[in-house]
């Protein structure tokens, strides 16, 4: 008992009867005609490609292969968006920290408080602000919050040492050519009884942590989402230098400012930049200390 | 639909196909003669979408460039002009003057190397820009309330020139991040 074998499906069935034949385009399928239209035959060869079609292809795998390697946007692929309002987390730190500060000056300025109350108001401001900032963006910072190798703190204490030698020279430079007076950090707070200890918190511990906190981790991580890792750090540098608000400043804060983010850049670490900082306002308090 | 008819074996072809699919030669190709439409992502591979990129990112540039040069100069203006009139004032401590000058001129200076700074990268330059400015008025309305209204409309003036020449930035910036992904870059 043999079965006929299965015949080959014949690769070129005959054309469909072409439009015009049995019925017109404009009133439809004429009467009599009521076998539905035959569905078109494969092509022999693919006409985008040229290649020759397998009649048991429903698509060209040649032009699927080609279109597969072509780039993304030849493909149609949705193109990463870049959002404007990326900008917002990158600035909106910023302009609360001067809030800050001008909340506290307007206090000072209106003579509400005294100048060491305004500091501390300030202060306590700023902390509080990036703090609070930081439970939200925390895992942006915390690459950031490691142990750096023990060469790069010996380098933030030299460069603490070197950039306090920078600003030194150049605001006593500034005093002498405009005769303003230089200003005293620790004068207001020692004035209202304060003792050494408040100054040092306030002056030398409390800027390094939180300013380190907000430029070289919150603001330069959403920086990042908009600019390249240098404008980043420039960008940073230059907002940590308009912060202080005293124009006269501005040439050393800007120093300072890409010291340090060059310094966490190649420590990898915030660490060694809140010590750099540190330093450098340790030895802004031990000069006013000293009566230099 | 026009169908094309292949010169080689005479079969038609419907349209849009380059090759025919009865014999597989190529196909006359269309509109002979007539403009070729290149859109979206396909700009960039022409000479002529590479110099339109180029033209739209000079455009870009060029906002953000002239928006800092000009707050600069208007620092400067009205640095020299509060010069003047400070020097005059009576009850005025006679560094003043010199200082409130200095610092106008050093903001000049600072908003001129942003400018420059502008011409390569417009975004970060015009964000401190902004930044600075909005810091300053800030300070200033602080100090000062009274001095709030002096000048508002001068000072809104700068801010929306700012914000654009951040807005430029930002195109700037998309127009390069389209650039690099079809992997070209624009003609000069």
């Amino acid at each position: 008992m043999g079965e006929p074998p299965p015949q080959p499906e014949d690769p070129f069935p005959p054309a469909p009867p072409a439009a015009g034949d049995g019925w017109t385009p404009w009133d439809g399928p004429a009467a009599g005609a009521d076998e539905p239209p035959a569905p078109p035959p494969p092509p022999k060869f693919c006409r985008q490609c040229g290649a020759a079609w397998d009649p048991t292809w429903t698509a060209c795998p040649h032009c699927a292969r080609s279109a597969a390697s072509a780039p993304a946007s030849l493909r149609g692929a949705r193109p990463r968006r870049f959002h404007k309002h990326s900008l917002v987390p990158a600035l909106a730190p910023y302009f609360a920290m001067l809030a800050c500060t001008g909340f506290a000056g307007a206090l000072l300025l209106s003579e509400t408080v005294s100048e060491a109350t305004a500091e501390i108001i300030a202060t306590a401001g700023l902390t509080m602000v990036v703090l609070l900032w930081m439970t939200g963006t925390f895992q942006r910072v915390r690459p950031g919050l490691r142990q750096a190798e023990g060469k790069w703190y010996a380098a933030a204490i030299g460069l603490g040492m070197v950039t306090f030698g920078i600003a030194l020279l150049m605001l006593r430079f500034l005093v002498a050519t405009l005769g303003v007076e230089e200003y005293s950090y620790s004068e207001p707070l020692l004035a209202e009884g304060y003792g050494w200890g408040m100054v040092f918190l306030l002056i030398c511990v409390q800027p390094a942590v939180i300013e380190e906190l907000a430029f070289r981790g919150i603001i330069v991580s959403a920086l990042e989402d908009v600019l390249s890792r240098r404008e980043a750090l420039i960008v940073s540098a230059l907002m940590f230098m308009v912060l202080h608000l005293t124009v006269l400043s501005f040439p050393h804060l800007l120093v300072i400012g890409l010291v340090l983010g060059w310094l966490r850049v190649r420590s990898k670490s915030l660490y060694p930049c809140v010590l750099m900082h540190f330093i450098h306002n340790l030895l802004v308090v031990l000069a006013e200390m000293g009566g230099l | 639909m026009a169908a094309i008819k292949c010169p080689h074996c005479g079969v038609e072809n419907p349209e849009g196909g380059a090759f025919c699919e009865s014999c597989g030669k190529a196909l006359p190709s269309g509109a002979a003669g007539g403009p070729r439409v290149v859109s979206g992502d396909a700009i960039a591979t022409t000479g002529a979408g590479q110099t339109v990129q180029a033209a739209q990112l000079r455009k870009q540039t060029r906002e953000a460039v002239i928006a800092l040069f000009a707050v600069g100069v208007l620092q400067a203006l009205g640095g020299a002009l509060l010069y003047f009139i400070l020097k005059d004032a009576r009850e005025v401590d006679p560094n003043v003057p010199t200082v409130v000058l200095t610092m106008s001129l050093v903001l000049a200076a600072i908003y001129g190397a942003l400018g420059f700074w502008a011409r390569k990268s417009p975004l970060p330059a015009t964000i401190v820009g902004l930044v600075l400015y909005l810091s300053l008025i800030g300070v200033s309305a602080v100090i000062d309330p009274a001095t709030i209204g002096q000048g508002i409309i001068i000072k809104l003036l700068i801010i929306v020139a700012l914000a654009k020449g951040v807005q430029a930035g930002v195109k700037y910036r998309q127009l390069r991040e389209e650039m690099a992904k079809t992997g070209t870059a624009p003609l000069a």
